[in-house]
């Protein structure tokens, strides 16, 4: 199975392999999760995500169709299920405004993270991860899968669903916004 | 500071995600600018100090916990499927069971009535019936009576109506029509029995005894029932007689009594043939009653005197005016009680006669003559008496009493007719009721009806909002 390629895999699944999902847990549950991790800033929220993740690649498996890379699939659901969450957030008053365009999502405040969020964080993650999360959501999810899951600007605009000029262009900001953000924060607090 | 126009470019050769020639241009630019050498550097520090922020890691159990989850949802699909499965299954076999089980009912009523209507006393096929006299054949014929064969032979036969006698009369004492047994025992030996009694006849329980002593009842009803045998036109091995009075061999002073019951289609058209019948057979009507119920039910009693000689005749019509439930008859033999009364008027008489010979020869005085005519006034009374009683029993000897009790079936076609009229009649007062009541009330109507419709509306929007969000959670 450990030689299958990702579709090959997900063929087998839909055959009725159960050891095929062991697989594709085995390859992209820890993948999945740092995306989550990142886009939601909660352990435990991530794992809902994570868990979400494949209990949908079950049960969509039969309408799964060669088209594109698994792993761009895959990250399609988890980009969905990360952009209702945080409606859902915004619609049960956490945040000041719902937005219907993930380009206006923003985290006004970040959920309280959980105690093993804290033990893990040393000062400068914490730093990045402060400045991570005051960016647009659209320029942070872009540049989470680029920066943490080496994907092609192709399949981040088939993820995103953006054309890929923009694609380019949130990832020009993102890197712009983050590195005055964090020129500020050392400006402020030091260097760490 | 002056930003060079490849800065924004810088991104994309970062992730090496320009094409190859715009990559070599950049290249090249990167070698003349500083500014774009400075700024790439800036990216690549920043990309380095992203990697130092890394997520928890992930919780042991969290391959097990989503493998259950796929169990899980595995197995509420197939309770779902098996939920739908087993009311696609359920409802058209409940339907299928409701529709059976309202024919049964709807059956089941309708056989009630139909019993209840005819109570079914008409025996259908010939049919056995084992005594301790032999084997009783019961042949049904045509006009509802039936034909009594012992061992294939002629034998003293019964004018019957059914083969379950008991239970028809018990259901018309039931219902109220008459007051004892109407038919006669179905086997020989009650035929020989009450034969018997006929041959006795006698109201009174004295006659009974004496007349039961006199005469042996199978010798008196071989006789009897010899005069009355005929055989059947459609088969000579049965022979049938019909309902005998019991005749006496004592003098024809016989007093007979007959009562019929009847259950007919039309009361008040029975009504009018009994009395046709009457008229047709020289009798008079010596009483009558007619009722009708809430139901539109009609009954009636009918007494008639028919001549002696045409009772039988008479009494086979009115038994083809409707369903005969019940016939008794009854005879009482008073020749004794006639001749003794002749005797003591005879008795009486010469009394009288020499009184009066000897009132008219003796030439008495006057008051010896008032004596003599006094005496005589207590015979006259005893001559007129014996007279009355003697006249009253030849009254009685001459016409038959007939009574006859009618009454219309229970489920009869006139009152169905009547009650499905009653019924169209209602339901077309209530509908007629209910319009006008709209049309008083068609604002208030026409209120209700949009806060239930709006009511409506919003349940559904809400059901489909909850449904909605539950899918997001």
């Amino acid at each position: 199975m450990r030689q299958l390629a990702d579709d090959e895999v997900m063929l087998k699944y839909q055959e009725g392999e159960a050891l095929a999902m062991d697989e594709l847990l085995r390859r992209y549950k820890n993948p999945v999760y740092h995306f989550a991790y990142r886009m939601c800033f909660n352990a435990h929220e991530a794992q809902d995500v994570t868990q979400e993740v494949f209990l949908r690649v079950h049960q969509y498996k039969d309408t799964y169709r060669l088209q594109g890379k698994f792993s761009t699939w895959l990250f399609s659901i988890a980009h969905n299920l990360c952009v209702s969450r945080l409606r859902r957030k915004k619609w049960w008053g956490l945040w000041p405004r719902m937005q219907d365009d993930p380009d206006e999502l923003v985290e006004v405040e970040s959920p309280d993270p959980s105690p093993s969020d804290i033990a893990e964080e040393n000062d400068q993650a914490k730093q990045i991860k402060q400045c991570i999360q005051e960016l647009p959501f659209l320029q942070r999810e872009a540049l989470m899968l680029r920066e943490y899951q080496d994907l092609e600007y192709h399949e981040i605009a088939k993820i995103l669903k953006k054309p890929l000029n923009t694609v380019r262009t949130l990832l020009y900001r993102a890197r712009q916004t983050l590195q005055a953000k964090l020129l500020m924060y050392v400006r402020e607090f030091g260097e760490v | 500071m002056n930003r060079c126009r490849c800065i924004k470019e810088l991104s994309s050769y970062l992730d090496s995600q320009l094409s190859g020639k715009r990559k070599i241009q950049i290249e090249e630019h990167l070698k003349r600018c500083a500014l774009c050498s400075q700024e790439l550097e800036k990216l690549k520090a920043l990309s380095e100090k992203l990697k130092s922020w890394q997520a928890p890691a992930l919780d042991v159990s969290f391959d097990s916990s989503v493998k259950n989850k796929i169990v899980a949802l595995e197995l509420e699909k197939e309770r779902v499927k098996m939920n739908k499965k087993t009311l696609s299954i359920l409802i058209p076999a409940g339907a299928i069971a409701g529709i059976l089980i309202v024919s049964l009912l709807s059956l089941n009523v309708y056989m009630k009535r139909g019993v209840q209507g005819r109570f079914n006393d008409e025996v259908k096929e010939q049919y056995n019936a084992e005594t301790e006299y032999g084997q009783l054949a019961y042949t049904p014929r045509p006009d509802g009576r039936v034909a009594v064969e012992q061992d294939k032979k002629l034998v003293n036969v019964r004018y019957i109506r059914a083969g379950k006698e008991m239970q028809v009369a018990e259901k018309s004492r039931a219902v109220g029509w008459q007051e004892s047994s109407s038919f006669e025992e179905s086997d020989a030996v009650g035929a020989y029995r009450s034969a018997g009694k006929r041959s006795g006849l006698a109201k009174t329980d004295s006659f009974l005894r004496s007349s039961s002593e006199q005469m042996p009842p199978a010798s008196v009803s071989n006789m009897m029932l010899a005069d009355k045998i005929s055989p059947l036109a459609e088969d000579s091995r049965v022979i049938v007689i019909q309902p005998t009075l019991p005749a006496t061999g004592i003098g024809d002073m016989i007093i007979r009594t007959a009562e019929l019951t009847l259950e007919v289609e039309n009361g008040k058209e029975t009504y009018r043939k009994i009395a046709d019948i009457c008229r047709e057979f020289g009798g008079y009507q010596a009483e009558s009653s007619f009722s009708k119920n809430d139901q539109g039910r009609e009954a009636g009693r009918v007494t008639l005197r028919i001549p002696k000689d045409k009772f039988l005749a008479a009494l086979d019509k009115l038994s083809e005016l409707g369903k005969v439930k019940a016939n008794n008859t009854h005879s009482q033999d008073v020749s004794q009680d006639y001749a003794n009364l002749k005797a003591e008027l005879d008795a009486a008489m010469v009394v009288y006669n020499k009184m009066l010979e000897a009132l008219q020869k003796r030439q008495t005085s006057i008051p010896e003559a008032m004596r003599l005519e006094s005496e005589l006034t207590p015979v006259l009374k005893k001559i007129e008496h014996l007279k009355n009683q003697i006249e009253k029993l030849n009254n009685l000897a001459s016409f038959t009493t007939v009574t006859v009790n009618f009454y219309e079936a229970e489920v009869s076609a006139k009152v169905l007719e009547e009650t499905t009229k009653l019924v169209k009649e209602n339901i077309l007062a209530a509908k007629i009721n209910a319009v006008r009541y709209f049309a008083t009330h068609l604002p208030l109507v026409g209120l209700v009806a949009g806060f239930t419709l709006i009511a409506f509306v919003f349940v559904i929007l809400l059901s489909i909002l909850i449904s909605r969000l539950k899918k997001r959670g």
